[in-house]
């Protein structure tokens, strides 16, 4: 199959987003979530209009591909998704470009120190208590402090 | 200063309001009022926090009573009902904001609601967490069209609120633009919804001639 010259290939944006969750979710799953969405929120038509696609994920950052004029459609449909893997969860849209290298130039991977405090996943000054018990907590290092 | 115009902070939710604060700070807001919070906090990360009181469906009495009872420099939410409700809590003095317009029966706000609230500077707030629950997204999405209509054409205080009760179900700007666009709301427009809150508490007065005594 012949190679489509660059004025008949389709234009594309990638939306950088972060998934927000206490799993570690794989690209596959990511994109299930996401073309779930697509079609509760814009149907079957607006899917097919869109063409969304999960092109990168590393670690909980990811980037989305989607047709050009499509990409505010793409970020409602992501920032309705609540659940991956059955655990609660939050698409964070960081950025939207043409490239998906100037998207990746823009992730900042958060540096998670679990020593400080035993039972407690902290980064920056956030902190979320992952214990059983009491499900799952978000709170900040003050709190812990307090506490 | 953009303003998240409601968070649930109480004893059920598993996120601190510091947390609230935090992830409010970084999708972008400076101020969250934390409805029903039982956390006593001004201010954290650079992020102020108002405290607000959910006035619900009272009768006569019990409501009026209920909103003179609420401390001063709180924000009063009252939760819509009927539409003779309505127009009696828009003419209350003391109550700033109307919330749960996605659970409005039909016609509870009508054209004389919204000129009433454009009136009294009283606020109506779009709560974009019936948005994001599939089950209530198509009705709220409705509403919110309605209701956005009413308020280009009486221009009454629109505000925008997530309506989080975990840290997880709040929003970052561009995710509520995209959102608001989804009910027809332009961006200029959700600007000016997320800056509101300071021409409701503190509304520009006509200015009063003091005669000198003497």
């Amino acid at each position: 199959m012949s190679v489509l010259p660059p004025t008949l290939r389709e234009n594309r944006r990638y939306v950088l987003f972060r998934v927000i969750t206490q799993v570690d979710p794989t690209q596959k799953e990511v994109y299930r979530s996401m073309a779930d969405s697509v079609a509760s929120l814009f149907g079957d038509v607006g899917a097919a209009k869109m063409h969304p696609a999960v092109v990168w994920s590393e670690g909980e950052y990811a980037v989305a591909r989607c047709t050009r004029g499509h990409e505010q459609s793409l970020i409602a449909a992501l920032s309705v998704i609540t659940k991956i893997c059955g655990e609660p969860a939050a698409f964070r849209s960081i950025a939207t470009s043409g490239t998906i290298l100037s998207l990746k130039k823009k992730v900042v991977p958060e540096i998670v120190d679990d020593t400080t405090y035993p039972g407690y996943l902290c980064a920056g000054k956030k902190v979320n208590n992952l214990s059983k018990e009491n499900g799952h907590r978000y709170l900040t290092k003050d709190d812990i402090i307090k506490e | 200063m953009i303003t998240d115009a409601c968070v649930y902070a109480n004893d059920s939710s598993h996120t601190t309001l510091r947390r609230f604060a935090l992830t409010a700070a970084s999708c972008g807001f400076s101020r969250i009022i934390a409805c029903d919070s039982v956390e006593d906090i001004s201010g954290y990360a650079g992020v102020s926090i108002l405290k607000g009181k959910l006035i619900g469906k009272l009768s006569g009495k019990a409501f009026f009573d209920a909103v003179k009872k609420t401390p001063a420099g709180t924000v009063v939410f009252v939760q819509v009902g009927e539409n003779s409700f309505n127009r009696t809590a828009v003419t209350t003095k003391g109550v700033h904001l109307l919330t749960g317009i996605a659970d409005l029966p039909k016609g509870g706000f009508d054209h004389i609601v919204a000129k009433m609230a454009a009136q009294q500077n009283t606020g109506v707030v779009l709560d974009f967490s019936r948005i994001i629950d599939p089950k209530s997204r198509r009705t709220a999405l409705s509403r919110y069209a309605e209701i956005l209509a009413f308020q280009r054409k009486y221009h009454f205080p629109l505000l925008i609120a997530s309506g989080a009760s975990e840290c997880l179900g709040q929003r970052n700007i561009t995710e509520i633009t995209a959102l608001a666009d989804l009910f027809g709301m332009t961006r200029s427009e959700v600007d000016f919804a997320l800056d509101s809150l300071d021409g409701i508490l503190y509304p520009k007065k006509t200015v009063e001639i003091v005669e000198d005594g003497s």
